[in-house]
């Protein structure tokens, strides 16, 4: 089975695609332009595996959160995909990419974040393979104060390194080491993989997760 | 005001940012992006209502980038924009001179 998963969460495409149980990954600064290069970056990708568009057989999209624009990108291009090869679509929340850094590190609370701009910063607390807490949206500060001395915290994602810099306090924290600061698709499409397996298939009215209120709905 | 040289001032920020693609208004377009040294998104608010139209745009991922925009019509962003940004007003005088004044930045 030949699986694409992509994800533009953050300021990067990342591109995953799996071959005979082999998983080949890419991640491409986009500097922003993802609508003009996830689609040139995917069929880069899949002409590189020797495959065409035709031989894939599901299509794994990451699903937020993250950047606005990023997300809509990769969700409408991922059902346009979908629908015209008439294969399934599985979307997969980015940061659930991270739990498996959370089995490899069972003792400490995983801690992934994306810059949320606004000094709000997007994560969830992950602990030995599950979500310790909800998708969060929120400041350095009140992240802060929900931290307990009796845990211990792992910080990585895209944003990791700016954050744990703004952390004022460093005890029982850690950083990850960088190569976990791209969004880890591989582990996305596996998430995707496994999901297909349960059957648990997009609905047709799927979209990115947005946890960001609206400034709209705010006032 | 029309003609006040919004559009020439953009050129000349533009030309700085190595941008080589001609820069034309975005009245019709909303928003206009080159790409140069760093990105340039020049946007005229004028024909949007509301707030949640400018998210929906995906203004935000713009504004709170690194990369720089000029907006046209500010006001209507007022609530979203960052308390850091540069606020530039143009004005004519009898004599068709072009006065700028610059406010939230030290030269």
């Amino acid at each position: 089975m030949n699986i694409l998963a992509f994800d533009c969460s953050t300021e990067y495409i990342s591109i995953a695609l799996q071959k005979d149980k082999k998983i080949k990954i890419k991640h491409i600064y986009t500097k922003l332009k993802h609508s003009e290069m996830l689609l040139e970056e995917i069929l880069a990708v899949i002409k590189k595996s020797k495959l065409t568009l035709k031989n894939i057989d599901l299509i794994v999209c990451g699903k937020g959160p993250g950047s606005f624009t990023g997300l809509r990108i990769a969700m409408a291009t991922a059902k346009g995909l979908a629908d015209g090869l008439d294969i399934p679509l599985i979307s997969v929340e980015g940061l659930f990419g991270y739990k498996n850094l959370s089995i490899k590190n069972s003792k400490k609370t995983i801690i992934p974040v994306i810059d949320g701009k606004k000094n709000r910063y997007y994560t969830i607390f992950l602990k030995a393979g599950s979500e310790n807490s909800a998708f969060l949206d929120k400041s350095i500060e009140n992240l802060e104060k929900i931290l307990s001395d009796d845990n211990k915290y792992l910080i990585t994602g895209p944003d990791a390194k700016y954050f744990f810099f703004l952390l004022k306090r460093k005890k029982n924290i850690s950083l990850s080491n960088k190569k976990y600061f791209r969004i880890p698709i591989e582990e996305i499409l596996k998430i995707g993989y496994e999901k297909y397996l349960d059957k648990k298939i997009d609905p047709p009215n799927e979209g990115p997760i947005y946890i960001r209120k609206s400034q709209a709905e705010e006032l | 005001m029309l003609g006040a040289g919004k559009t020439t001032l953009v050129k000349g920020i533009a030309s700085a940012l190595k941008i080589k693609e001609s820069i034309t208004s975005p009245t019709y377009t909303i928003i206009n992006e080159y790409f140069g040294k760093k990105n340039l998104y020049h946007m005229d608010l004028y024909r949007l209502n509301s707030t949640e139209e400018l998210e929906m745009i995906g203004i935000e991922d713009m504004i709170y980038s690194k990369h720089i925009s000029i907006i046209e019509w500010s006001k209507k962003a007022e609530k979203i924009l960052p308390k850091n940004c540069i606020y530039i007003n143009i004005d004519i005088d009898e004599s068709e001179n072009r006065i700028f004044t610059l406010k939230g930045i030290k030269i």
